[in-house]
């Protein structure tokens, strides 16, 4: 894919998000985001390309656990049951 | 004598079965209830602390707090649902022990997105499907996720990645809900930057190409 068909990631995006305070947001700049993410087709593209492969990757069966970890644990919660059958 | 990971886990047919045992402290059912749900939560442990280790020492204590607590679930939720929250709750707990990252933290995160990182695909932007996301993706955006700075990782995982609602994902992190979609915003941003590059050496449409390979 040549240089010249991609365009900067939506920097107008970039810049009012850098501008808003993440602890306590200027509604008014937040709804200017949150309107500027409907509006503009780029962001939308952008958007829907990451939500794709935040589901997909949701999806994806997870890794099995180190059966190593999995005795370990084992171990502890045979020992606390131990202790509670004592108790 | 039978070892506590070599046992039958069809013992119990199902979650009611296994909430039984639980109450009943049968011998094994921890170690079932382990069995059952420790791979995707060891994975939701791991997104949030962004650490392997810190992960595994979160799903063991709650694991165990899980067992300790077992009589006070009382069945609104699923037991998957509730093992979950307590998983959440741990971590945040020990997230919250941490040094916070600071504001320059997140600020410098967001606007290490160079020139060369802000950039898109535009209208070839690649659109992923399941079958698309092989391990390299997936393990970019594990890599990913856990680069990104804590308060901006726990909104991201608990809203995107688990679907909490914007509400839900405020309350348990004791933020606003607008504060909540400020960082969400930057999460994305940083993520979808990290991600490109990867999308982008796939080509515009890397399905086509493997269809027509094929």
């Amino acid at each position: 894919m040549s240089q010249e068909k991609m365009n900067t990631y939506c920097q107008e995006l970039a810049e009012l998000v850098a501008a808003c305070d993440p602890d306590n947001p200027n509604p008014e700049l937040l709804e200017k985001i949150e309107r500027h993410v409907e509006q503009c087709a780029e962001c939308q593209s952008a958007e829907s390309a990451l939500d794709r492969t935040v589901r997909a990757f949701r999806e994806a069966e997870p890794r099995g656990v180190s059966s190593q970890f999995e005795q370990s644990l084992v171990d502890q919660l045979c020992r606390n049951d131990d202790r509670a059958d004592q108790a | 004598m039978e070892r506590p990971w070599d046992i039958d886990l069809s013992v119990y047919d199902d979650e009611t079965q296994l909430l039984d045992g639980l109450r009943r402290r049968d011998r094994f059912a921890c170690t079932c209830l382990l069995k059952f749900y420790a791979p995707r939560l060891l994975r939701l442990a791991g997104q949030l602390m962004g650490d392997q280790d810190e992960a595994e020492d979160v799903l063991q204590e709650a694991f165990i707090r899980a067992c300790d607590q077992i009589d006070r679930f009382r069945g609104e939720s699923g037991l998957g649902t509730w093992l979950h929250r307590i998983v959440v709750n741990t971590a945040l707990m020990r997230l919250r022990a941490r040094k916070t990252v600071s504001g320059e933290d997140v600020e410098a995160m967001i606007s290490s997105g160079n020139e060369g990182s802000w950039q898109s695909v535009s209208s070839e932007t690649v659109e992923p499907s399941r079958e698309l996301l092989d391990k390299e993706l997936m393990d970019a955006m594990n890599a990913a996720i856990n680069r990104l700075p804590e308060s901006l990782r726990t909104v991201f995982v608990l809203r995107d990645v688990e679907g909490m609602s914007t509400r839900e994902a405020a309350e348990v992190l004791g933020i606003s809900e607008s504060a909540l979609k400020v960082r969400l915003h930057r999460a994305r941003i940083a993520l979808r930057s990290e991600i490109e590059p990867y999308l982008q050496d796939r080509g515009a449409n890397p399905l086509q190409t493997d269809r027509n390979e094929s």
